[in-house]
């Protein structure tokens, strides 16, 4: 069961790179700058792939080829944190996709290793996939490409849209670091997302390909002014609204459930008892989730 | 009430080094031009932040070769950053030229309705200094074209 | 309280490198041209103090331009080449209180 830090920063786009080299360093900079949850993120860009398809030949069984790599080995992390005694260091496993139509996402959703992951991203190229995140899928986290300008027309809709259905727009500021065009594009799309969609659910997350590139969070919370936020959401977005975006994935990972809420210290005496929001004697479930169902008893 | 506002930036580009005999010369002033000039120098004066802060309801809407006007659209905010650069403008396509600031409106009707006065005063100008009467309509003609707006 | 915000920042490089203050302030009025043009630039930065081992500074702005100052340094990547980070330690409108520091202060 997922565990939630409730102190400490996250950051939720650390690039696998990050630690596949230089682990140490990478792990010494988060831990001093104050990040206590950690997302290693996978990004798969769907279209390069070319699709395969292999002959059935009779009697043989066919191949089947797991289009999604396994998530990344979390041990070595946890191993090198305790040895450095980084406590309460948390890590998760974070895949995103990046698509242009659903057809070939289909595939990648029903892949053994995508429940594996903790957290699901998704990078809309066109305008079908961007309407099809907005009606349909279930992911986590919505981001754009900063290396193209974005073509998309937004809407004030569709930002309702994916507020409703639990969705956190994500804004990487490590790109944008190197490079003048990526800045550009970042803070394009920042603007955009406040004049449709009043800066609400914006989490900030380094998207760091190497580990000169993370920031400390204050810094970070900085940098929400010249995105169109004011101070209460610009703290938001490095510190509430990413906790929330791993509750709500907890929620779409177990799917839709029946939940009884019951005090054990009362005794029953009522035949009807009405469901309320008590404290709930399983602490790990969180009773803010959307997908549950509570019953009467 | 959630709605768009814009800004509409009429202004008047005119060449450096040109007489004063010479206003029917057609200034050759396409959108794209204006388009990037507009963009480039905002990208100078105000960096990175500037040039993606316009770059969202950017346009140069309508361009009069005669006249040498030109409505830029912006979104509301920004237009702030786009007028305050405008006076810095000193090439545009390899020539030198300054550029005014006539108006600043809401809509384009607003605009619209400053441009039509405006031309007709200007018109009024120069049908002065010319004789004919034919001269005088085919002047007309050219300035008030106002077919691409 | 004053018209400017005092900053203590420190800068840490990829490669080490000897840093002069000239070069330190020609790179922080870079990062500020970068990300805000001329407008920027013309921004009244001074390094009130700088330590050439340490590469640590202290940065006095004018307090409207504070934040453009301190997001352009978030954004800044590169001195000469070199990958770089600028850590801002403290940051705040009365120079006294850079003094007293209660998040790095270990008892």
């Amino acid at each position: 069961m997922l565990t939630c830090n409730q102190k400490g920063f996250y950051d939720l786009n650390v690039h696998e790179k990050c630690f596949q080299n230089n682990l140490r360093r990478t792990l010494e900079t988060l831990y001093s700058l104050g990040y206590r949850t950690v997302a290693v993120n996978q990004l798969i860009d769907v279209d390069s792939i070319p699709e395969t398809k292999k002959k059935k030949k009779k009697g043989e069984p066919r191949e089947t080829l797991d289009c999604l790599p396994e998530p990344f080995d979390l041990n070595p992390i946890k191993e090198t944190a305790a040895a450095l005694n980084y406590e309460s260091l948390t890590f998760l496993n974070r895949l995103t996709l990046k698509f242009s139509s659903q057809d070939t996402l289909h595939k990648y959703l029903k892949s053994i290793n995508f429940k594996k992951y903790d957290l699901f991203g998704v990078i809309p190229v066109t305008r079908e996939a961007l309407t099809f995140v907005c009606s349909s899928l279930e992911a986590d986290i919505l981001s754009f490409d900063v290396e193209t300008r974005l073509n998309l027309r937004l809407q004030r809709k569709l930002f309702t849209q994916l507020v409703d259905r639990n969705y956190h727009l994500e804004l990487t500021y490590g790109p944008a670091i190197e490079d003048s065009t990526k800045r550009k594009n970042l803070i394009n799309i920042s603007h955009l997302f406040h004049t449709y969609g009043k800066s609400k659910n914006i989490i900030f997350s380094s998207g760091a390909e190497f580990y000169m590139h993370i920031r400390n969070p204050y810094d970070v919370i900085s940098l929400g002014f010249l995105f169109g936020l004011n101070e209460l959401q610009s703290k938001n977005s490095v510190m509430n609204l990413p906790r929330k975006v791993i509750v709500n994935a907890t929620g779409r990972r177990h799917g839709k459930s029946v939940m009884l809420v019951e005090n054990m210290d009362t005794i029953v005496e009522e035949s009807v008892l009405v469901v309320s929001d008590e404290e709930s004697e399983d602490e790990d479930m969180d009773t803010d989730e959307p997908l549950q169902k509570k019953s009467k008893q | 009430m959630v709605r768009l506002k814009n800004r509409y930036i009429v202004i008047e580009v005119n060449p450096r080094d040109q007489n004063e005999t010479d206003t029917l010369h057609p200034f050759k002033l396409s959108q794209t031009a204006l388009n990037q000039t507009v963009q480039g120098k905002v990208d100078q004066l105000h960096g990175d932040f500037g040039a993606a802060a316009i770059l969202a309801g950017f346009s140069a809407k309508y361009v009069n070769p005669y006249t040498r006007i030109g409505i830029i659209r912006c979104r509301s905010g920004p237009h702030k950053l786009i007028t305050s650069t405008i006076p810095f403008i000193t090439q545009v396509d390899s020539c030198q030229v300054s550029v005014n600031i006539l108006y600043v409106g809401a809509t384009i009707k607003k605009c619209f309705n400053f441009v039509k006065l405006h031309q007709q005063r200007k018109s009024d100008e120069y049908c002065i200094k010319l004789e004919s009467d034919e001269a005088k309509k085919s002047l007309k003609e050219a300035l008030m074209n106002f077919g691409s707006m | 309280m004053s018209n400017y915000y005092y900053l203590d920042i420190k800068l840490i490089l990829a490669n080490p490198e000897e840093v002069t203050p000239a070069f330190y302030k020609k790179n922080i009025l870079e990062a500020v041209k970068q990300l805000f043009g001329e407008t920027g630039a013309s921004i009244p930065i001074d390094i009130l103090k700088f330590n050439s081992e340490t590469l640590e500074a202290i940065l006095r702005v004018p307090k409207s331009h504070y934040i453009k100052i301190r997001s352009s340094l978030v954004l800044s990547g590169k001195y000469e080449g070199i990958r770089c980070i600028y850590s801002i330690q403290k940051s705040t409108p009365l120079l006294l209180a850079l003094q007293g520091d209660s998040r790095n202060y270990n008892h």
